[in-house]
């Protein structure tokens, strides 16, 4: 636990002294300023459309930290010995990961708290008032990045090259977020065996569209409990399996 | 430092062989029945061309890549075991610590990370004893030279107080200075008591610092024992020219 922790901690230290976390909030600040912009153009519900493009800006960019900043950081210590000398003291990989991956997560929490923060801020300034359900739309972002770093992280275990576990980690983004829609359109169509993988894939892969932040945030206390549970099953599953692979693996 | 661990030999390797796979069929064996040991409070130097194993060996010492083949005791007990790497010390090759962080920083993540030892170094002892000029303590470690970031490494290993550490090419990339440096480190750490297992293709750094030296050569121990032996061996008067009978031999038989 304690070396757990450790390892956490310095993840964040080493994240915040990466000069892109700088970048990246530049870059949301003049994302937020054209969203505000094309909020004032639109005439029936400016809160709204500001949350929804401020929405899409911070999962773009927390999606870019996500593989950046994580895969490359795993790579990196691999080819420069940290892991070896990491697990030459007495540290388990499991405890490895999931303290480089508990330190990646301490990363992403306060990017979105700040993002959203940001956002409020400026639609407090602007329209007086606040998009009712914004609180719980960094939360479901949270859920969703976080079984999406733990998939990273499997990835980055299992792929010697790190520009084949970037693309293995944006497909499988691509694909949880596309999962549903493909089944509701191959149900449409005329193949049955279509119909059937996509909702297999649908059903083994975690969903996305359940991760919808408005749907998210209107939804019952219940179901955003559910869907915690939901996202940790996905991650002590995506964990342990790369915890299993890096024990057999000759690093 | 009086415990049990001294009544076993630091390292034991019996018959150690490696078969690393490579694509789908192409096999490669890295290291072909290897039996080596280590003596308590000695200089070992493992010399070999690029190539012939000795990451590998050192890496299967201590468990971080798993033999296909054979038994290695590291303190008496199985490399994965927790308790084998009490009082282990180990700096990989090409180490290049985290390069924002800044020496301290990285002292301190590294004097946690293994608190073995019942009264490790200070952070800041560890690095006065590597020789790092307090100038650079703080400075972010991007910005140093290898030679600095080399004494970086060792600290980052003797901050635990080991009594046996393990060397993967410790002196290479190092300007002739820094080489002097490190050397005298070593025996410094050797003449308290200390063991040293060292990993070199250079031999000119081996002549005057292990006791006892290996040879290694495809995957091959082709000698073990002190340097005078292998000079007679080979009939030789310079290291450099027995170690090439030994490997050239190897070629022709
Ligand atoms: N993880 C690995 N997978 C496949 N082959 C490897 C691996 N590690 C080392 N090898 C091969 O094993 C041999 C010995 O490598 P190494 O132990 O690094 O030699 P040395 O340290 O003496 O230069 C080389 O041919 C190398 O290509
Ligand atoms: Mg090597």
């Amino acid at each position: 636990m304690r070396k757990t922790a450790l390892l956490a901690r310095f993840t964040l230290i080493q994240g915040i002294k990466e000069r892109f976390f700088v970048g990246l909030l530049v870059l949301l600040v003049f994302t937020f300023a054209l969203s505000q912009y094309i909020g004032i153009l639109s005439l029936a519900n400016p809160v709204k459309v500001v949350t929804d493009l401020g929405t899409s800006s911070i999962t773009f960019l927390a999606l870019a930290l996500i593989l950046f900043f994580a895969i490359t950081f795993l790579y990196k210590e691999r080819e420069e010995g940290m892991l070896l000398l990491i697990l030459s003291r007495p540290v388990s990989r499991v405890q490895y990961l999931v303290g480089r991956f508990t330190g990646f997560l301490l990363l992403l929490a306060p990017f979105l708290a700040v993002s959203f923060l940001l956002l409020a801020g400026l639609q407090m300034a602007i329209y007086s008032r606040v998009y009712q359900g914004l609180p719980w739309i960094p939360v479901a972002l949270f859920l969703k990045f976080s079984v999406v770093l733990a998939f990273a992280v499997l990835s980055s275990v299992f792929f010697t090259e790190q520009i084949t576990s970037l693309l293995a980690t944006i497909s499988f983004y691509v694909v949880c977020q596309l999962s549903h829609q493909a089944t509701l359109i191959a149900s449409q169509g005329s193949n049955p065996f279509a119909a059937k993988i996509t909702l297999m894939v649908e059903r083994t892969l975690p969903s996305f569209e359940l991760y919808k932040p408005f749907k998210f945030a209107q939804a019952p206390l219940e179901y955003k409990l559910l869907l915690l549970f939901y996202s940790l099953l996905y991650i002590v599953a995506f964990i342990l399996l790369a915890t299993a692979l890096l024990e057999r693996k000759d690093i | 430092m009086a415990g049990k661990e001294d009544l076993h030999k630091p390292l034991q390797l019996k018959g150690v062989k490696k078969l690393f796979k490579k694509g789908l069929k192409e096999k490669k064996e890295a290291l072909k029945g290897v039996s080596l040991q280590i003596e308590r409070g000695e200089i070992f130097g493992l010399l070999g061309p690029n190539g012939a194993g000795k990451s590998t060996l050192v890496k299967i010492a201590l468990g971080l890549i798993i033999p296909s083949e054979g038994e290695v005791l590291l303190n008496g007990h199985n490399p994965s075991k927790p308790q084998a790497k009490k009082g282990v010390g180990y700096l990989p090759e090409h180490f290049r610590p985290p390069s924002r962080l800044t020496p301290e920083t990285f002292m301190a993540f590294a004097g946690e990370m293994g608190s073995l030892s019942d009264n490790p170094l200070s952070p800041t002892d560890a690095l006065t004893l590597v020789g790092l000029e307090r100038s650079a303590w703080s400075r972010q470690m991007r910005r140093l030279s290898k030679g600095m970031l080399q004494r970086v490494g060792l600290a980052s290993v003797l901050v635990h107080r080991p009594s046996f550490i393990i060397l993967d090419e410790p002196l290479s990339g190092l300007d002739p200075i820094g080489r002097h440096d490190v050397k005298e480190l070593l025996m410094q750490f050797n003449a308290q008591g200390g063991t040293i297992f060292l990993n070199s293709h250079i031999l000119a750094d081996i002549g005057n610092l292990c006791h006892r030296v290996g040879i290694l050569h495809q995957g091959s121990l082709l000698f073990v024992g002190k340097i005078e032996e292998l000079l007679a061996k080979t009939g030789r008067a310079q290291l450099e020219e027995a170690f090439l009978a030994m490997v050239k031999g190897e070629k022709d038989a």
